[in-house]
């Protein structure tokens, strides 16, 4: 499952290099921006990642509405079982709501699920994303205390990832934002052939609330 | 050596693993079935332990002693359907097959260093008085699984079993699981459970199979509904749980309730949860250590599983916080914990329940690595001697001819079933 942003994309590098065929990346296009299960913010310009990654990708659009996103969940992964894809793999962190909903879903499909990232240290791996050479940028940030100024910048430092940590460690929230906090979009990561460059603009659409809006993707 | 009624004193160990602090070349005084000092003085007949590491009896916190006649049979399945096969064998099971079987466990845990342990099975009166012959402590009971047994029968067994409590024996309710019994069936236990103050033993979000189907008839997840029928307490043994969500992790937190982990069962029958012992040990989670059966493990050594535990947390979490120490804990006082069980630490006045480990085939061991040592390099292999309440219960050798007679009568029984 791919939305574009740091885990999914971390969690695509861990299945190629476990040695996982990679037949698809399955993005889910919520129509709505408060879905419960899926990114919403930057998954129209995943199909710029997937091919930078070479890997067919399936767009599937999502009412976006809890419950009723999970049966459109449910035709994707039929629609792939009948592929003969064996096993999805999810970037999920944290969140229970999603993980158990895909595995209750995939359990009825059969399909496996793998979820690599799952209860990681998550302040080590913010720093591990940098050190194995995955770049991107926050495309979008709500939460007391978020250092806003770097929204729609490309995280590229210790620095940069240390002032994300401090700031989720002094006004808790998540620091790799488990909880909604921030959405980001990969820019780059190993198994990328280019690296993609992003133009658009930082919107602030309220007292702690920014979003990045991606204009065009070189 | 049978001695209880006057003291006696263990000489000359190299090493005591307290449970907190590590002692070397010191005396253990034993008087009475408890620990009466530790430290230079002696008392009565020595027993030398030179040569020996000495650390708290420990615990398989959850075993099925009753199915090592069928350790191997049709082995390599997933879960789901191994079970199926299974319990179309244990349906025709003869009541013999199964002391024998629940005698080489007592056995082989015994000489593994193991001092008690907790069972699932379908013969705890055979269990009862073995407890009684070997000297192990046990918590037993019958248990519910609606395909195998009237649960009517087992709430009227539990009943005549409740009342078998002795030194060794502890009587338990059994219940297999949420999706092997009915509704009606929880709501005999509950009462069981409330009547009789026993704890409840029951394997909780094994698989990813049970999630669904508990999900699908209750609409929550198991600790949840293990809540909402009354059966979530400090009473409460969990076996599995590696497919808990982190809110029922709270529930088991807040409840006061008991984990154990079986780090190899988990890993030999696929079951792709991830127990999350780093979070229950940070929340103070009282967790223990089991074998589970002869048949999915496939052996009862709990120094295999205190290896496993830590390898399999840092294979799943990428991180090397949960170490030696914790495992230890967990093999010691984590499984008497559960059961109530007094001990689990050897300090003045607690029940001589000790494990002695030959050093011969370990080493280097320093003050500093002997945790590690214990963790990671030792296996019931290196058990010279368990004590159990001060009674020297086993010795190297002790049981061997018994242990070949039974492995050669459950050969032909295996041999038999297929």
């Amino acid at each position: 499952m791919f939305s574009g942003g740091k885990d999914s994309t971390y969690a695509i590098h861990w299945a190629v290099f476990k040695g996982f065929e990679v037949t698809a990346l399955l993005t889910l296009i919520p129509m709505r921006d408060d879905s419960w299960m899926f990114q919403w913010n930057g998954v129209n310009m995943t199909s710029h990642q997937a091919s930078a990654m070479g890997i067919r990708q399936l767009m599937w659009n999502s009412s976006g509405m809890k419950d009723l996103e999970l049966q459109d969940l449910m035709a994707a992964f039929k629609k792939l079982r009948e592929e003969g894809v064996e096993g999805i793999v999810t970037g999920a962190l944290l969140s229970d709501y999603q993980r158990l909903n895909i595995n209750l879903i995939a359990s009825i499909v059969g399909l496996k699920v793998y979820s690599p990232l799952w209860r990681k240290d998550q302040v080590r791996y913010m720093h591990e994303l940098l050190r194995h050479g995955f770049r991107y940028i926050i495309t979008s940030a709500s939460a007391y205390g978020f250092p806003f100024h770097l929204v729609g910048k490309e995280i590229e430092s210790e620095v940069q990832v240390r002032e994300l940590v401090d700031a989720a460690q002094t006004y808790g929230f998540n620091p790799a934002f488990e909880g909604g906090e921030a959405e980001t979009f990969v820019t780059y990561a190993p198994l990328f052939s280019r690296r993609l460059r992003v133009e658009g603009r930082a919107i602030k659409e309220g007292e702690f609330r920014w979003r990045f809006e991606i204009s065009h993707i070189h | 050596m049978e001695i209880r009624d006057q003291p006696y004193t263990l000489t000359s160990c190299d090493f005591v693993f307290t449970g907190q602090q590590i002692l070397k070349n010191t005396n253990i005084i034993i008087d009475n079935g408890r620990i009466m000092e530790i430290g230079p003085e002696k008392e009565g007949d020595i027993f030398s332990c030179s040569g020996m590491i000495v650390i708290p009896g420990l615990i398989n916190a959850h075993t099925h002693s009753g199915m090592t006649y069928l350790r191997g049979y049709k082995d390599d399945l997933d879960l789901i359907p191994w079970l199926k096969e299974i319990w179309s064998i244990e349906s025709k099971a003869l009541p013999h097959w199964i002391r024998l079987s629940s005698e080489a466990s007592i056995i082989e845990m015994l000489s593994n260093g193991i001092t008690g342990f907790i069972d699932m099975y379908f013969n705890p009166k055979d269990v009862a008085e073995l407890s009684e012959i070997y000297g192990i402590k046990v918590s037993a009971g019958p248990t519910f699984l609606d395909s195998l047994k009237d649960p009517y029968e087992i709430d009227k067994e539990m009943r005549e079993v409740s009342t078998m409590a002795s030194s060794t024996f502890s009587p338990i309710i059994n219940v297999h699981s949420l999706y092997a019994v009915s509704e009606e069936t929880l709501k005999l236990a509950r009462q069981l459970f409330e009547e009789l103050g026993l704890g409840i033993h029951i394997h909780v979000s094994e698989t990813r199979e049970e999630l669904f189907q508990v999900k699908q008839r209750y609409g929550i997840f198991p600790v949840e509904v293990l809540k909402s029928k009354g059966l979530l307490g400090p009473r409460t043994i969990m076996a599995h749980l590696g497919w808990i969500s982190s809110w029922e992790i709270e529930l088991v937190k807040s409840m006061e309730a008991h984990a154990v982990h079986c780090p190899t069962s988990n890993m030999k029958l696929a079951t792709g949860g991830f127990f999350p012992l780093k979070e229950m040990l940070a929340r103070g989670i009282n967790v223990a250590l089991g074998t589970d059966g002869p048949a999915t493990n496939n052996t009862l050594d709990i120094f295999r599983e205190m290896k496993e535990a830590v390898l399999l947390e840092r294979q799943g979490y990428w991180e090397a916080s949960v170490g030696a120490k914790d495992a230890i804990r967990m093999a010691t006082l984590g499984g008497r914990k559960a059961v109530r069980l007094e001990g689990g630490v050897i300090e003045r006045g607690a029940p001589a329940d000790l494990s002695l480990v030959d050093m011969s085939n370990l080493g280097p061991i320093t003050e500093s690595n002997l945790n590690s040592i214990l963790t990671y390099v030792a296996t019931g292999r290196d058990i010279d001697y368990t004590i159990i309440d001060g009674k020297l219960v086993y010795r190297r050798g002790l049981y061997d001819s018994r242990l070949k007679q039974i492995y050669a009568e459950l050969t032909t029984i295996q041999e038999s079933l297929s």
